[in-house]
């Protein structure tokens, strides 16, 4: 009975859906549509490619993903400023109605060619930049701590050489334990007594 | 000259291409294989050689996108959703029942957007004589605004929406990453990027 309810209110859905589009398809919704999907798919599959540097995927991927958030609002806007033009005409209602679809569909295409990869140049990039500018910052940090490491390689070498060219000698002299040199562990606070 | 672009803004033929989701993305789909290039070529601030890499690999990914959507999806899924909805979602409407496909319907609507006359005289020609059954005929012969079915039509351009998706976000790129890279190689473009690979693979084997 609920599985039925569902699927006539699917149905329902469908038609409604259907009457609508079949009525009046704005060039808006199939754009927008693809580009939310893809804002979201191309940085996916962009960063599953096997062949590029994990640095150029990051990056494209995030180029790819910025250009469809700036696309989906860019392509509405457009559109629907393309059609309040249409109104502006002078011709008869059912011309300024064609008129409207036609202007929509030109907006879509202008914000296609022009107003999407304009934006996308004039907001990405200074982004892009900014995120660029911040991984040098954190590049250049670790550069220095190598700089370091290779000195304590160096000091490592001169370690080495000592230890092969001069071997350890033993230039104290022994003294047998007796009265004077020696210290009980309660006074010098070790647990074995050394004679010194 | 003002009257003709007059016309061609509310020109009805301008009006069912914007109407067509397959129509409007594929023309989208091709004027960005043609602008995104062309943007990426005019900008100074890349070095020439990433410019040429970056805009090649743009227009190869829009043209080959374009390919796939107007080769595979276009056909599946305007077919595939009227199919649906007239045997399974929507097999009680009746405006189904008068037509047999997708590009059954899409005829029988250009001929319902046509002018009387005109559709008069079209309908005589010898291919539309036992195109549609005879209640059909008798309307587009006889009523000045026959019916056009609004719910197919919406049925077959849900259909591209969705195939449109699909397609285009999912689908395609998929095709288009099998084929940029070999077809960067097949022009030069990824013939440096490889050189440059190997000598820094030499050096480390050096170091």
């Amino acid at each position: 009975m609920f599985g039925f309810k569902v699927s006539m209110g699917l149905a329902n859905k469908f038609r409604n859906i259907c009457i609508k589009l079949g009525e009046n398809n704005k060039p808006t919704y199939a754009v927008m549509a693809i580009a939310t999907v893809k804002g979201i798919a191309r940085p996916t599959f962009t960063m599953m490619d096997k062949h590029e540097d994990p640095e150029t995927k990051k990056y494209t991927a995030l180029r790819e993903g910025l250009t469809e958030v700036v696309a989906i609002p860019a392509y509405w806007g457009c559109g629907e400023l393309a059609a309040k033009i249409a109104k502006q005409m002078k011709v008869s209602p059912e011309k300024q109605a064609l008129a409207g679809h036609n202007f929509m569909f030109l907006g879509v295409c202008a914000a296609a060619l022009f107003v999407i990869p304009a934006l996308a140049s004039l907001a990405i990039k200074p982004f892009m930049g900014m995120i660029q500018g911040d991984k040098n910052k954190k590049k250049e940090a670790p550069q220095e701590e190598h700089k370091l490491d290779i000195k304590e390689n160096e000091i490592d070498n001169r370690v080495k050489t000592v230890s092969i060219q001069q071997p350890h000698e033993f230039t104290q002299t022994f003294h047998p334990i007796s009265m004077s040199n020696y210290a009980p562990a309660k006074m010098t606070g070790m647990k074995v007594g050394a004679p010194w | 000259m003002v009257s003709g672009i007059t016309n061609f803004l509310t020109s009805s033929t301008l009006s069912s291409i914007s109407q067509s989701t397959t129509a409007s993305v594929s023309l989208e789909t091709g004027m960005k294989a043609l602008g995104r290039p062309a943007f990426i070529l005019v900008d100074n601030d890349i070095d020439r050689q990433t410019k040429r890499y970056a805009a090649m690999k743009e227009f190869l990914y829009q043209a080959t996108c374009l390919a796939t959507y107007m080769a595979i999806v276009i056909p599946i899924f305007k077919n595939g959703a009227f199919k649906l909805a007239k045997n399974n979602l929507l097999k009680d409407e009746k405006a189904f029942q008068n037509f047999s496909s997708a590009n059954h319907y899409l005829k029988y609507r250009k001929l319902a957007s046509m002018s009387k006359n005109d559709r008069t005289a079209t309908l005589g020609k010898d291919k539309y004589k036992n195109m549609f059954s005879e209640k059909i005929q008798n309307d587009l012969k006889n009523n000045d605004k026959p019916e056009k079915y609004n719910i197919v039509k919406g049925a077959i351009e849900f259909g591209n929406i969705v195939g449109s998706v699909l397609g285009l976000a999912i689908f395609a790129p998929q095709v288009s990453h099998l084929i940029v890279h070999p077809a960067l190689k097949f022009f030069g473009f990824e013939k440096e990027a490889d050189e440059k690979a190997a000598q820094t693979k030499s050096v480390d084997i050096k170091a």
